[in-house]
């Protein structure tokens, strides 16, 4: 590669975010103005300084759509760490299970906690589930003998374990369980601002060990030989990869709820249209994350009225046809 | 010089046979302890008296019009799965492939739901026949990237993990927009709450036409789970046998899903503990598995019935919280290969 | 092209006429004819990549030609029910898979499954010919152990057990010695000579040796640059010339000091 070729190939990701970005500006503003009542851009723009429809927008449709970009851009960020540190095109906080300990965190907290202590217990109990569940992943790796073949794998059954002791609970208190179906299926539904500013604050104070992640990210593509050669522990880079990813999955889980296709396939779209450098295709994934999430609210809001369809779901059935695609793509690459 | 062949084989149908009749034993104890227990506890003496000798009162209706259908369904729908379980790791020569990790159960349960939603006069018998399209279409689709030879075990694990993920997230869907009520969330998580009798027949003939063919063809699948040029070298036309793997899961799983929903890890699990007790001769597997998958069923139903007295867990829930450890422990055993 | 080695020209019940084998765009062989003596020992030779596993494969009917017909007993293969080739000829593959503690004897057992019919059980006949087969390989008393707890040699020789408990006349071996070491590969080429002795059963197998196909074969098929450079015995065929054309490397052949076969000697030219 030529000197040349390098910056553009930097120019090339620049122009595919900003694209990215442009789109998902616009399906911002299709999100504030279309609805169960419609509203122009002015009555929109009149609302925010707090005019007139002021109560629909900053209560309902901006909480929504901040959070839908906020969430969906750390599951992306999220997936790539993952599937970087499982060298595991296949792995996503969904199917590791990580997302799925991070429910069964929150449907405990929510259950067991006073009603007065609700709003912090809940995502209390997201970041304890995430975390936990976590922890026995990779202390059951360690045992392993640090080999990562079968980790993703360790990870799906942990995943089934929290699936199937929510569902446990479900049946021990059966009048909460309508509403954690939908919370569980991941929706954006009922966020409000304080959402926004607390999955915010969560963002920033993530931001550093998200920027070290990306940096030590490309490394995480050499085996571990080679990377105790280089002098790089791979278990530590492997645990901090997974750490960065579960402290970004707990934020969105708190958010939205179990949301894990995001985390699949925003990297491998990412990583499609702009390369794999971590420098360029994390960015690139966060927005593509943000992009979907956001379009998946809106498709939701308004397919199925006046129901509503959880984003979550909707992004699983976008996503569905593409994980075909992928499945396709790996199976032709050796033939 | 045949007499040491002969003896070897011998040994060998010896144990596996006294293995058979310990299951069976077991097996039948299970089944009694679930006809005895429940919220109108029956003394073990009686539910059997009564078995033999039904006498028209009500706890003899107890017996034969609840609890019998009920461990008469878990049998039936545990062998199912096992032998499909059986049937689709040889054919995949993959010890992590099931119904459920491939993808199979989720592909039956989906079609199932939405043939419920758009045909509401579907009669339950009905519904096996959405069951067999939903499980061939993701079968088929698992046995394109199998024979591709591009994955191994593991990724291949994966592959169909993700499609159940999303099939799953499809049903949790369109039972959304249909607000579905809490009967078909209790049927997605695997049940056998409420078994009647009709239910019973609908997956008898299934099982039977299956498994006997899975016995009779047992030792020709043997052949599959050697590689593809040594098969073709005994002769064997591996695509006829393979189709007819295919065709025995995809009706096995696929029966099972349509009368007690998605209900994993059976068919993941006993193919694996059989071949611990008893190694790898095909039909000896087979038959021990149509033996286990019904003892560990009934055994999880009985205590899906204990664990949370008196509310009822369904199996479903059971089998996960006990297979997802025992997957772990396979996945450990597993990994100095 | 010298004359077919020892044989006069005698019986052949394996050949090909006019065979083209390759993948879509790519030929591998272009019409190329061949001849495998009965009751001799034939090794394919060449280069990698020159077609002498593709040609093997074509032989047992595991692939289908291009072009061309591979001919069994007079009938063409590719007509021939897969059961009843499967009775006349045998192919062990280069890599070749058995589920996770298989036995000895249950992995023999499978080459009796071309003799029986869709129902039939495992018989008393049966029996006897898997324990003889054993016998033959010298697996007797591993007969119970588990196949990966063999060493290269004894498991390969497990698989050979197969192949002969299928009682088939020809038996082709895809690089059989290929991934052992050197006392294994000599433990199987032992055995597979002393089939051939003992009961006259017609062996054509795949090597990288050329020193092993001068001592056990007794004919040699050289295959490269699309077709069959050369075929006859070793003496006549291992020369310098040869092996040049066909692997493109220099050597001396001397005779080996033991037993008078001829013993290729690579150099590089300084």
């Amino acid at each position: 590669m030529t000197s040349a070729a390098l910056p553009s190939k930097s120019l090339r990701a620049a122009s595919v975010c900003l694209a990215i970005a442009a789109l998902i500006v616009i399906v911002a503003v299709l999100g504030m103005t279309i609805g169960a009542v419609t509203l122009s851009v002015g009555q929109v723009l009149d609302g925010i300084a707090g005019g007139k429809s002021a109560f629909i927008v900053m209560q309902y449709r901006a909480p929504r759509v901040i959070v839908s970009i906020l969430a969906g851009a750390s599951l992306g960020i999220a997936g790539a760490f993952l599937q970087g540190a499982l060298r595991n095109p296949l792995a996503s906080p969904d199917v590791v299970g990580i997302t799925k300990w991070a429910g069964l965190g929150a449907f405990l907290a929510g259950l067991f906690a006073p009603p007065a202590w609700a709003v912090w217990a809940i995502p209390a109990g997201v970041i304890a589930g995430a975390v936990a569940g976590a922890l026995v992943l990779l202390a059951i790796g360690r045992s392993f003998g640090g080999g990562i073949a079968a980790l993703a794998l360790v990870g799906v059954a942990l995943g089934m374990l929290a699936q199937a002791l929510m569902q446990y609970v479900m049946v021990l208190f059966p009048t909460r369980a309508d509403q954690s179906m939908v919370w569980l299926a991941g929706s954006v539904y009922g966020s409000t601002m304080t959402d926004v500013v607390a999955l915010s604050l969560w963002l920033i104070a993530c931001l550093p060990f998200v920027l070290i992640a990306t940096i030590r990210l490309d490394a995480g593509g050499f085996g571990d030989d080679t990377l105790t050669s280089l002098g790089i522990s791979p278990g530590l880079l492997r645990g901090g990869l997974i750490v960065v990813s579960v402290l970004l999955c707990a934020g969105s889980v708190a958010a939205v709820g179990s949301m894990g296709f995001l985390g699949l396939l925003s990297p491998h779209a990412a990583r499609l249209l702009v390369g794999p450098r971590a420098r360029h295709m994390v960015p690139a994934s966060a927005l593509i994350g943000a992009l979907t999430l956001s379009a998946a609210d809106l498709i939701g809001r308004l397919v199925a009225l006046p129901n509503e369809i959880p984003a979550g779901i909707v992004a699983a059935v976008i996503g569905g046809p593409y994980l075909i695609f992928l499945l396709m793509k790996e199976a032709g690459r050796h033939d | 010089m045949t007499t040491r062949g002969g003896a070897a084989t011998r040994h060998e149908t010896g144990s596996a046979a006294l293995l058979a009749f310990c299951l069976l034993l077991a097996l039948a104890a299970t089944v009694l302890a679930g006809i005895s227990f429940g919220v109108s506890a029956l003394p073990v003496a009686r539910a059997l008296h009564l078995l033999f000798v039904p006498d028209g009162s009500p706890d003899s209706a107890l017996v034969w019009d609840v609890r019998l259908p009920r461990a008469m369904l878990a049998t039936l729908v545990g062998a199912n799965l096992a032998v499909a379980g059986v049937l689709i790791q040889t054919l995949t020569r993959n010890s992590l492939a099931s119904p459920q990790t491939f993808g199979i159960n989720a592909g039956a349960s989906l079609v199932i739901v939405i043939s419920l939603i758009a045909m509401p006069g579907l009669s339950a018998g009905g519904t096996v026949w959405p069951a067999f399209i939903g499980a061939a279409a993701v079968g088929l689709a698992m046995w394109a990237l199998s024979v591709s030879g591009a994955m191994n075990e593991m990724k291949l694990a994966l592959a169909g993990i993700s499609i159940q993920l999303v099939l799953a997230a499809l049903v949790q869907a369109i039972l959304i927009a249909n607000n579905a009520g809490q009967d078909i969330v209790y049927w997605l998580a695997g049940s056998i709450n409420g078994a009647q009798w009709s239910k019973v027949w609908i997956i008898l003939p299934f099982t039977l036409l299956g498994g006997g063919i899975a016995l009779i063809a047992g030792r020709h699948f043997g052949v599959l789970a050697l590689d593809e040029t040594t098969g073709i070298s005994l002769g064997q036309n591996a695509r006829r046998v393979g189709g007819l793997a295919a065709t025995l899961i995809v009706v096995l799983a696929g029966s099972a899903v349509a009368v007690s929903g998605p209900i994993g890890f059976i068919g993941l699990l006993v193919p694996h503990i059989v071949r611990r007790l008893a190694g790898n001769d095909q039909l000896t597997v087979i038959v021990l598995s149509a033996i286990t998958g019904p003892l560990l069923l009934t055994a999880a139903d009985l205590l899906g019935r204990v664990a949370a007295f008196p509310a009822e867990t369904p199996v479903g829930i059971v089998t996960a919280l006990i297979g997802a450890p025992a997957f772990v422990a396979i996945l450990w055993r597993q990994r100095a290969k | 092209m010298t004359d077919a080695g020892k044989t006069d020209a005698g019986h052949s019940r394996l050949s090909a006429e006019d065979l083209t084998l390759g993948y879509a765009a790519i030929k591998v062989l272009d019409h190329v004819d061949v001849t495998i003596p009965d009751g001799r020992i034939t090794a394919l030779i060449g280069a990698n990549g020159s077609g002498k596993s593709t040609l093997l494969r074509a032989l047992g009917r595991i692939i289908q030609p291009l072009g061309g017909t591979v001919t069994l007993d007079g009938k063409a293969i590719a007509s021939m029910p897969g059961k009843a080739i499967a009775q006349t000829l045998a192919l062990l593959p280069q890599s070749p898979v058995s589920p996770d503690g298989l036995t000895v004897r249950q992995l023999c057992r499978f080459g009796r499954h071309p003799h029986k019919g869709m129902l039939s059980r495992t018989s008393r006949h049966d029996e006897a010919i898997v324990e003889a087969s054993l016998a033959a390989t010298g697996l007797a008393d591993l007969a119970e152990r588990p196949l990966d707890r063999l060493s290269g040699g004894q498991r390969q020789r497990a698989w050979i057990a197969m192949a002969l408990a299928q009682e088939t006349p020809i038996l082709l071996l895809d690089e059989p010695t290929t991934y052992l070491d050197i006392a294994h590969q000599l433990e199987v080429l032992e055995l597979l000579k002393e089939l051939n002795e003992k009961s006259g059963r017609t062996i054509v197998m795949v090597v990288h040796d050329l020193n092993h196909a001068a001592q056990y074969a007794d004919h040699i098929i050289a295959v490269a640059d699309g077709g069959i450079h050369a075929a006859g015995s070793p003496v006549d065929l291992l020369k310098p010339e040869l092996i040049r054309s066909v692997f493109g490397i220099d050597a001396v052949v001397i005779s080996h000091p033991v037993d008078g076969t001829p013993l290729c000697l690579p150099f590089v030219g300084r």
